[in-house]
């Protein structure tokens, strides 16, 4: 892997002096410390920013700018640029007059307005929301606002706070958050109210507070209280403070006055470390003041920028226009009418491998390369010999430097120096060095096609680390550079679902507004990119964008490819699509879709409509019919009909006969059930139901209860001596003779009437033979009369009723005279404790197998 | 809560151990302290995944059974219950109880395996849907023992079969998934019926809406899942079963992996709930023997046991003395299961009348021959009717004769209905519509060939019924018709034998032309045949490399056929686990359908 150009001319060692020349002649000493101006972009747009209202947003964010109000309510325009001065959109403004402008941390512009009302936009111009900030400032109008974002360590946060009219101060939060989210907090009210503030700055450490400054005194203004501050200054006369910065970390503040004296110091004012008197001649009318990183800011007073280091050090930069100064983590951002600048202090990785006459490892390393290049190649080798034992640290050296570079040139020659050294490692290297080195190349790969002017975004590579990649392709999406986007996210190995998936879901959120192509075009276009990418990206949620935006065939069309059911079906139901939607819902095999899709359609649809629906889905009717067993059986009842299931009406008919309370609705139930039957021409159900309704009123008049069957109205009749009864029951439901006869036995086995049973028996030949009554008397241990009727029963029948009745000789006898050697085997094994019996058996197995 | 052996790969505990945690996590998502109040059929299940120390180390107060009126004390209350509207209701009215007496209470309720619209429609016209915070536990399949995976879903073969409720079949989908996620992706799946293969469908949508892949998967504890609708084979669970584990279900009814065991039985002061999986010691040596020669091995144990403690007075060292103390314990476990073990056997004979049991069991088997002469067996089935011994047996010979000659004669079948009718009440006419919508039961007009069964073809072409010279030679069968003493092989199990030796099901396809439903098979690929792989495992001989095969039957299967594909894996030298929607039995199968009204 090399650096992040491939270039196949061989730099001379000339080139590369040049470029080191050329990268160290913008340094400026301060101090212990070196400043560098740099311009990212000349701008030829004709503006001057005196005009303006200007809003910069940081992290190297878009710019907005408003031409300055004379009068409240005039008409007017807000345009939106990039930091290269190309436009990205304008909002034609008619509303009333804007104090402010401002970017929230998710780049959307917020104008504030003096009425009180702050309104939202997104970068394209779109508005998102207005609101009345609060209702005090209705009547107090907003005098002052001021932005402010803090960043230490690993949180980000910002907002914007106003000064009412009446000098009241509110902190506002959570804009990106929406409408009803906003946060807004009124703090403590000015000790001083009657007297004209000098300058105030909002501060956020731990809560959001707002530092402000009457003459010579200054207050802290929180949600609970105000504090006065003595600061001990080492001025003599009376000062007035006239301006007021805080560092983006909140940790340290920079006051001055009319006359140039200014305080830097913690922003609990106990410590200063910068006491300095510009002594300007004149009293200035307007101080511009920013904080770059804790050792430096930045003051523009007239047309003089100042860079103040710690201590007595300073050194300043003519101007020559009006201008801004935005702070960012790692600098201060500068917007000229020609120009956009940034102004940071060197960085030690920088200084460690360019500053002239250093001798770190990495400077040596840089130096060895270049005389390698330049064909010096025994001086390059004792350079590398030099630094030998910290040639990792060189390589190390070169490649942070060369992050922190903006001209290509110069970070190539810088990483080209790091790679020379790698190549001296071999195989000792240290995997981080490998990683950091291809690290560093694709980052910066990434850097230099977003710094490019048509994109405008001049990004360093600590705000862009500080941002992290994920953020950063937010940003991208947002700015709906979607193709860089995508790019990037294969450029830089971002997973999928972080990276390419989100890119191609926003892109496509937003094709399917682009009214300048049709439903079919941007459904095509759609498609074939999400194909080609080979991820899985929510068409139900294009789908729902689409249709958002009033275009109901695209919608219908993309919604076509969803995959997951649970995506596709709300939509479908939303769009009336009714009939597709519980066909997906079935098709996913998905209960609970089923379910809520045939929630909405009942709530939707008339009953015959909904049934209609259902009758060709019968894995959704099942549920539907399984939730209406449960809580109401009438629909159901009526969707059987419907459906002509006559049978399963008539079941439930038949089932609610029996347990209905009413006599009355049990008979009108067990006539519906009959009708349904009818309907079904189910001639036996027919006529069982007839027949039940038949026996119930017979065993009602019998006495017994009305569930009883027919078998125990016949038994209860025997075994209650009513013959006559038994004999009625028999013919009027056309009993047949085995039934009866059954009957019969039990019934007077039950009632132990073995006489009658005798009796019975030899009336005619028994139609269920004479085993049934052997049977009968063994299950009521009555084996005495069970013997009786077994020698009456058929041969082969005979051993086991025996073995049964405990008889073993006779069942021996039995098996041997039907031949049955198996049954021979039982009687044995049933009889091993009678001797006499095994041997019986013996002797019989014998002859039976002798023969 | 039952601990696993160590000896079995991959270990099913995982599953548990899967489903704990996320039920932890949903408890803990209200601080403090909660009462949890848990559905009936639930709560036994939770004895296989989380015991009552786990749910204490989630704060849990006490654990309540869901009942209409019932007096839960805490602030916070986890409902735990099926997504079905009875719960819903229940639910609602006791938050609204709450609400009159001016209660304020954090509800918060678990769906297993997850929210139905119909429940939260019920909540939302009770007026309680803004009160409770829903939760969703997915709690699919659930290790009943160390072969056994079950959904544990009771009435799964009624609602597929009967009611065409598919909901299941979506759990299942996602049981499979689940398995995957513990145990790697499977490579081969094979299907018999037309809910396999929708389930099969299923699991393609889900693994393509996850984005699975199948490179995704690390490893493969689980190299093949077969899948079989219990609609394949329909005789197989109306048959009697004679192993130890079958007869037990099929008397005393395993729930949940317990029996309910009175105190008439056990002789103690409670009725108890006793475990019966691979924990128990003596149950795991009698479970796949057939019941007749369970008492052997019993008496075997006893006096083994005894043993073991005279071994304890023998000893005089101090030594020996403390050794045979520490062994106390298990012996004193070991002794429980052994008396309960003869007790339930000593139950099961008194209950089933030996005499009867036998003959019962001679009529079956002619069943199950298929002979063509149906008349005595007619007879039994009406005498059957006719004694009113019990309101199953009739059903169940009349459906095993329906399923294995294709349908019952007309005049026969008529007249059965009405005697039973007239004999058990008139209310079971719907039993009978019931029936046969299942197909179990068939009437028979008209023309023969048209009524041609399957099974028929089937017992012919694999011998399914074998003929033996002699009962000595029936008891020594070496194959898995010895789960029914020699008498049958069941059919699904065959079909999941001839699928894992043959990578397809195309051999029992060929066999029956009419065998129901469509298959899935791995295109292209097909399975190395078994005997390869057991001639390689030969050399090894180590348990490591045994591959596993799921067999999952939706619609549930019985302990015979749990019992059967034990022996098969035995035999195949692989690890069969079954995993399925329900366990049933002839029983539970039949006795919802006989007393839906």
């Amino acid at each position: 892997d090399s650096g992040p150009d491939k270039d196949t001319t061989v730099d001379m060692a000339e080139r590369a002096a040049d470029i080191q020349a050329s990268a160290t002649a913008d340094w400026n000493p301060l101090g212990e410390i070196y400043v560098k101006r740099y311009s990212n972009y000349e701008l030829d747009w004709g503006i001057n920013l005196a005009d303006y209202l200007v809003a910069m947003s940081p992290f190297a964010g878009p710019l907005a700018l408003m031409p300055k109000q004379r009068q409240t309510s005039m008409k007017s325009e807000i345009t939106i640029y990039t930091l290269a001065g190309k436009k990205i959109s304008t909002i034609t403004w008619e509303g009333g007059r804007v104090i402010e402008l401002g970017w929230t941390l998710s780049e959307n512009l917020v104008c504030v307005l003096e009425d009180g009302s702050m309104i939202i936009y997104d970068i394209f111009g779109q508005f998102l929301y207005s609101r009345i900030i609060q209702r005090e400032i209705q009547t107090s109008r907003v005098q002052e606002c001021k932005f402010f974002s803090y960043t230490d360590k690993d949180k980000v946060f910002g907002g914007f706070a106003v000064m009412t009219c009446n000098t009241e101060f509110y902190i506002i939060v959570d804009i990106d958050k929406g409408k009803d989210e906003v946060r807004i907090k009124k703090l403590a009210a000015l000790p001083d109210a009657s007297s004209k503030p000098g300058c105030w700055a909002p501060l956020c450490k731990e809560s959001t507070s707002v530092i402000v400054t009457v003459e010579d005194r200054v207050y802290l203004l929180s949600h609970l209280d105000a504090t006065l501050y003595e600061i001990n200054c080492g001025k003599k006369s009376a000062t007035c403070w006239m301006e007021v910065a805080v560092s983006l970390n909140g940790k340290a503040v920079a006051l001055i006055d009319r006359e140039g004296y200014m305080w830097a110091g913690t922003t609990d004012f106990k410590s200063s470390d910068t006491e300095f008197d510009l002594q300007l001649k004149q009293k200035v009318a307007r101080v511009q003041m920013q904080w770059g990183e804790m050792d430096y800011f930045v003051l523009v007073i007239d047309r003089i920028m100042f860079v103040k280091g710690l201590g007595k050090h300073w050194c300043k930069y003519p101007m020559n226009g009006p201008c801004c100064l935005l702070a960012e983590v790692d600098g201060v951002r500068i917007l000229t009418n020609t120009a956009c600048e940034f102004i940071h202090r060197v960085s030690t990785k920088s200084l460690n491998v360019l500053r002239i006459g250093v001798m770190e490892p990495g400077a040596l390393l840089n130096d060895a390369y270049k005389e390698y290049e330049g064909d010096e190649s025994h001086k390059a080798d004792e350079f590398v010999r030099f630094i030998k034992d910290k040639l990792s640290i060189a390589v190390s050296q070169c490649i942070e430097a060369a992050g922190e570079e903006f001209v290509p040139k110069v970070q190539k020659s810088l990483l080209k120096s790091a790679n020379f050294g790698k190549g001296f490692l071999g195989s000792e290297i240290q995997p981080d060095l490998v990683n950091a080195f291809v690290e560093t190349c694709r980052e910066l790969r990434v850097l230099n096609s977003v710094r490019l002017s048509k994109i405008g975004i001049p990004i360093t590579l600590r705000q862009y680390r500080r941002l992290s990649s994920g953020v950063f392709v937010d940003r991208l999406i947002y700015h709906g550079l979607y193709h860089l986007a995508l790019e990037i996210c294969e450029f830089l190995k971002i997973p999928p679902s972080e990276g390419t998936v989100k890119v191609l879901r926003n892109w496509a959120l937003k094709k399917v507004q682009d009214k300048s192509m049709s439903d079919a075009e941007v459904a095509q276009k759609i498609k074939k990119k999400l194909k080609d990418a080979n991820v899985v990206v929510s068409y139900g949620e294009i789908a729902r964008a689409a249709m958002d935006a009033k275009r109901l065939t695209l919608a219908a069309d993309l919604l076509r490819n969803e995959i997951f059911a649970q995506d596709q079906v709300p939509l479908l139901l939303e769009m009336d699509s009714d009939s597709t939607a519980l066909e997906k819902a079935v098709e996913s095999g998905d209960p609970k879709l089923i379910h809520q899709v045939l929630r909405q359609l009942k709530l939707k649809l008339t009953t015959e409509r909904y049934y209609q629906m259902l009758h060709f889905r019968p894995v959704a009717a099942a549920l539907y019919c399984k939730v209406l067993k449960e809580t109401d059986q009438e629909q159901l009842l009526r969707l059987y009909r419907q459906e002509s299931l006559f049978v399963e009406s008539g079941c439930m008919y038949f089932a609610q006969s029996f347990t209905a309370r009413d006599t009355d609705i049990r008979k009108q139930r067990l006539f519906d059930a009959q009708k349904e039957f009818r309907d079904a021409q189910d001639i036996f159900a027919t006529k069982a139901i007839e027949e039940h309704a038949k026996l119930t009123t017979e065993v009602v008049k019998l006495g017994l209860k009305e569930t009883a069957t027919l078998s125990e109205a016949v038994i209860w009749c025997v075994k209650n001596r009513q013959p006559r009864q038994a004999e009625q029951l028999r013919k009027d439901f056309k009993m047949t003779d085995h039934q009866y006869w059954w009957a019969m036995i039990r019934g007077l086995c039950d009632i132990g009437d073995y006489a009658e049973l005798d009796r019975f028996s030899k009336q005619k030949k028994p139609p269920i033979g004479f085993e049934a009554f052997a049977e009968v008397c063994i299950t009521h241990d009555n084996y005495r009369e069970a013997a009786k009727y077994i020698p009456k029963a058929a041969f082969e029948n005979r051993y086991h009723l025996y073995l049964r009745i405990q008889d073993y000789s006779k069942a021996a006898d039995a098996a041997f005279q039907t031949r049955n050697i198996g049954g021979l085997d039982e009687v044995a094994i049933k009889a091993a404790r009678t001797p006499e019996i095994v041997d019986l058996v013996r002797q019989m197995k014998a002859k039976l197998e002798g023969r | 809560m039952a601990t696993p052996g160590p000896s079995a790969t991959p270990d099913l505990q995982l599953v548990a151990q899967y489903v704990r945690s996320e039920l932890g996590d949903i408890l803990d998502k209200t601080p403090g302290p909660k009462d949890i109040v848990i559905q009936q059929e639930l709560m036994t299940l939770l004895n296989h995944i989380a015991s009552v120390k786990f749910l204490k180390s989630h704060e849990m107060d006490k654990l309540y059974r869901l009942a209409p009126q019932m007096r839960v004390p805490g602030y916070n209350r986890y409902y735990i219950v099926r997504p079905e509207i009875g719960s819903a209701y229940t639910i609602s009215s006791h938050i609204n109880k709450d609400m009159r007496e001016g209660v304020r209470i954090n509800y918060n309720i678990v769906f297993v395996p997850r929210n139905l619209a119909c429940c939260d429609y019920i909540l939302e016209r009770e007026g309680v849907l803004g009160q409770v915070l829903i939760h969703e536990w997915n709690l699919y399949l659930i290790p009943l023992d160390e072969h056994i995976l079950s959904l544990e879903i009771p009435d799964a073969t009624q609602a597929l079969y009967l009611h065409g409720d598919y909901t299941l079949l979506h759990s299942v989908a996602q049981s499979v998934l689940q398995l995957e996620v513990l145990y790697g992706g499977i490579k081969t799946f094979q299907a018999k019926g037309v809910l396999s293969c929708k389930i099969s469908d299923l699991l393609g949508r889900l693994r393509e809406a996850y984005c699975i892949k199948d490179e995704a998967w690390g490893s493969h504890d689980v190299s093949e899942l077969i899948m079989i609708d219990r609609s394949v084979d329909l005789v197989t669970p109306l048959c009697s079963q004679m192993t130890y584990e079958g007869m037990l279900d099929d008397t005393l009814g395993i729930c949940n992996g317990f029996i309910h065991v009175t105190k008439a039985t056990t002789g103690r002061l409670t009725d108890t709930k006793v475990l019966v999986n691979s924990t128990d010691p003596v149950f795991k040596l009698i479970r796949g023997l057939l019941f007749s020669k369970a008492p052997i091995v019993l008496s075997r144990l006893t006096r083994e046991l005894k043993g073991e403690y005279d071994s304890g007075k023998g000893a005089r060292e101090i030594s020996d003395l403390k050794a045979f103390v520490s062994q106390l314990p298990e012996l004193k476990k070991k002794h429980e299961s052994l008396s309960t073990h003869l007790r339930v056997s000593e139950k099961i004979v008194t209950q089933k009348k030996v005499e009867d049991f036998k003959r019962q069991l001679g009529y079956e088997r002619a069943i199950l021959e298929c002979q063509d002469a149906t008349g005595p067996i007619i007879e039994y089935i009406e005498e059957c009717i006719q004694r009113q011994v019990t309101s199953l047996l009739p059903i169940r010979l009349l459906c095993l004769l329906s399923l294995t000659s294709g349908g019952i004669k007309s005049k026969y079948y008529q007249s059965m209905k009405l005697q039973y009718l007239q004999s058990y009440g008139y209310n079971h006419l719907s039993t009978f519509y019931t029936l046969e919508q299942l197909g179990l039961l068939r009437e028979r007009t008209g023309d023969q060939l048209s009524y041609q069964s399957s099974f028929k073809q089937f017992n012919k072409a694999l011998r399914l019924v074998p003929k033996y010279a002699s009962s000595e030679e029936m008891e020594k069968v070496t194959d898995m018709s010895y789960v029914f003493g020699g008498a049958y092989l069941p059919l699904g199990c065959m079909a999941v034998k001839s699928v894992i030796e043959n990578g397809n099901w195309k051999a029992m396809e060929d066999i029956s032309k009419m065998w129901k439903g469509p298959t899935v098979s791995p295109s292209g690929t097909s399975a190395a045949p078994v005997g390869v792989k057991k001639k390689e495992k030969g050399a090894k001989s180590s348990n490591q490399g045994r591959r596993t095969i799921i067999v999952y039957f939706v619609g549930g299967c019985t302990f015979s056929e749990i019992n059967a594909l034990q022996y098969l894996g035995q035999e195949l030298n692989c690890r069969i686990v079954v995993a399925t929607t329900n366990i049933i039995s002839a029983t539970t199968l039949l006795e919802c359908l006989v007393n839906s009204n």
